[in-house]
């Protein structure tokens, strides 16, 4: 029978099959979490939402508090960048941990991932379609397009656009930072059978940061905790101050990853 | 025997359980195979460990060729499955629900997938509900789209996990005329409490106790092997002169009373099982030698029929339910 044939072949070939299998499935998977978000008013609403969070508060420095900052000798502008930027690292990274804070523990309690994975899916694909479609979404909605927002914003107030170049440098900083707690969370939903643990750790790290800096400044190199200073500094015109903190953030995803897919690989379900 | 799915030593623990104990199992090509068992015999964690769900503790299994610890993927993109309590994304439709399944499966053409949609919805009866969200469906409905979702793209091997739980009579004979139908193309593997289901659409059935196999073999070929030389007779005026003379026969080996608890008297009547050694002289003479007793009148005669329940509750001990 020649379709038995080609499965058998198949199943014999050599790592690149294996990758194709630990992958097959991804399209489809992206394609119903990305829906999640475009069938649902979520497509419009996590964007207003996002914006009045992370540009609202700028009102302070720009329009209510504005001569106080100014009697300080501050730049008002440079406060309402600062500002921005080191609540876009903060505030969409805790939407990061709620998002993903069930949507593997879940899947596995429920039986969904089950129902899932009895059809030809690999389980990398399972736990790649979910971060994908959710970062891409996330970043989106939370991030570019308020950003897009408070660069509109920041540009009337300072009478001509902001360079864009050091503006969007500094965004794509956060959404590093914004990353690191997505991966966080959606791995550890892959590690560990607790719903608390999934949401406790991840918000214990993002909000705890400043204060084992505090002892442990070292750490500042290998973690995601400066990265809202650094996009700050970056979107002020400053260079980059080290480009390990994001090396390091990255390699944390990667290894995240690695690990998650590795463990959810050998869950009896 | 053309084996689909070959088990060998398969045996899989779960902490210091042994859910499968050095399971060997084969499973012909189109065939009906009915799994049976009581809870916890390792029904389910079998199916799971064919698809690759579950891994194997030691042993191994393979499904058309393939090692499921292998190519679990490359088995499952020729397999449907239905779970115990199948779970589907609350938030999308029947309808919505087959076309995220059939997208799995690059052997069925995107053109094709309306169409199969449309047949499983109205093979399964989900038509009315096939664009309501899933979440507001009974256990009957998610049962049938269950099925649906297993067989909607045509797969070589069907895998379903109890398909007639939480289905009312008319749903039960709708699964049997489905498993029936889907012989044809597919072999089917079924788990099910409902013996008498099993012993009407299978071909060959496995039973599991505590994990281990007691008992594989074709439905026909397990009945024969119980199908004692047994037969009831129901006499009017019997006397004990009558038991007494049949009990002398050189072919009978034994005479009881039905019900076990004592003859059965209603006016007139004797209920007798009575036990041959010699089948043929049995069919032969027991009746003739009835009723040579000009007193005797019988009321009823038959070979006492063997059911599957029977040879379950004999291989598993009769505290287990199916």
């Amino acid at each position: 029978m020649p379709e038995r044939v080609a499965v058998e072949a198949t199943a014999r070939s050599g790592p690149a099959t294996v990758r194709a299998a630990a992958l097959r499935g991804f399209g489809n998977l992206y394609a119903k979490e990305s829906r999640a978000w475009t069938r649902t008013r979520s497509w419009w609403l996590q964007p207003v939402v996002w914006t009045v969070v992370l540009v609202g508060p700028l009102l302070l420095p720009l329009r209510l508090m504005r001569d106080a900052f100014a009697a300080e000798g501050s730049s008002v502008l440079a406060v309402a960048l600062e500002m921005f930027f080191t609540l876009a690292a903060l505030a969409p990274a805790v939407g990061a941990v709620l998002l993903m804070q069930g949507s593997v523990v879940a899947e596995r309690q429920l039986g969904t991932a089950a129902w899932v994975l009895s059809k030809p899916v690999g389980r990398t694909a399972f736990l790649l379609a979910k971060l994908a479609a959710n970062a891409l979404a996330l970043l989106l909605a939370a991030l570019l397009l308020p950003g897009l927002a408070a660069y509109a914003l920041l540009s009337v107030e300072n009478g001509a656009p902001l360079p864009a170049g050091p503006f969007l440098g500094a965004l794509a900083l956060d959404a590093v930072a914004v990353l690191f707690y997505l991966t966080l969370t959606l791995s550890l939903g892959a590690l560990v059978d607790q719903r608390g643990v999934v949401l406790a750790v991840p918000l214990a790290i993002l909000l705890g940061g400043d204060l084992v800096l505090g002892f442990l400044p070292g750490l500042s190199t290998v973690t995601p905790w400066v990265l809202g200073r650094y996009a700050a500094a970056v979107a002020a015109g400053a260079p980059l101050p080290s480009a390990l903190p994001v090396v390091a953030t990255l390699g944390w995803c990667a290894l995240l990853l690695v690990a998650a897919t590795w463990r959810f690989g050998r869950e009896d379900l | 025997m053309d084996g689909v799915i070959r088990t060998e030593a398969l045996s899989k623990r779960y902490g210091n359980v042994l859910a499968l104990t050095r399971l060997d199992l084969e499973v012909p090509r189109h065939s009906i195979f009915g799994l049976l068992g009581p809870n916890g015999s390792g029904k389910s964690t079998l199916m799971k460990l064919l698809l690759g769900l579950v891994r194997p503790s030691s042993g191994r299994a393979s499904v058309f060729g393939l090692d499921v610890a292998q190519s679990s993927v490359a088995i499952r993109s020729r397999v449907g499955f239905l779970a115990q309590e199948p779970r589907f994304y609350g938030h999308l439709s029947a309808r919505e629900t087959l076309r995220f399944v059939l997208r799995f499966f690059d052997a069925v053409p995107t053109t094709e997938h309306e169409r199969r949609v449309a047949e499983a919805l109205a093979v399964v009866g989900l038509e009315r509900k096939a664009d309501r969200p899933v979440r507001g469906f009974s256990g009957g409905e998610r049962q049938r789209l269950g099925i649906a979702q297993a067989a909607v793209h045509a797969p070589d091997l069907i895998i379903l996990d109890e398909p007639a739980a939480a289905l009312d009579p008319m749903g039960r004979s709708d699964v049997l005329a489905i498993l029936r139908q889907l012989r044809d193309r597919a072999t089917v593997v079924y788990s099910t409490h409902i013996l008498d289901d099993v012993q009407r659409v299978s071909d060959r059935v496995a039973i599991l106790d505590a994990g281990r196999l007691v008992a594989h073999a074709p439905v026909a070929e397990l009945l024969a092997a119980r199908q004692g030389t047994s037969y009831r007779l129901v006499l009017a005026g019997a006397s004990p002169e009558l038991r007494r003379e049949l009990q002398a026969l050189p072919w009978v080996s034994s005479i009881a009373s039905t019900p076990a608890a004592g003859e059965r008297e209603e006016g007139q009547l004797a209920a007798w099982t009575v036990v041959a050694t010699d089948v043929a002289a049995a069919e032969s003479g027991l009746l003739r030698h009835v009723l040579r007793d000009p007193a005797v009148s019988v009321k009823e005669f038959g070979r006492v029929a063997v059911a599957l329940e029977d040879v379950f509750l004999e291989l598993v001990g009769g505290d287990g339910d199916a």
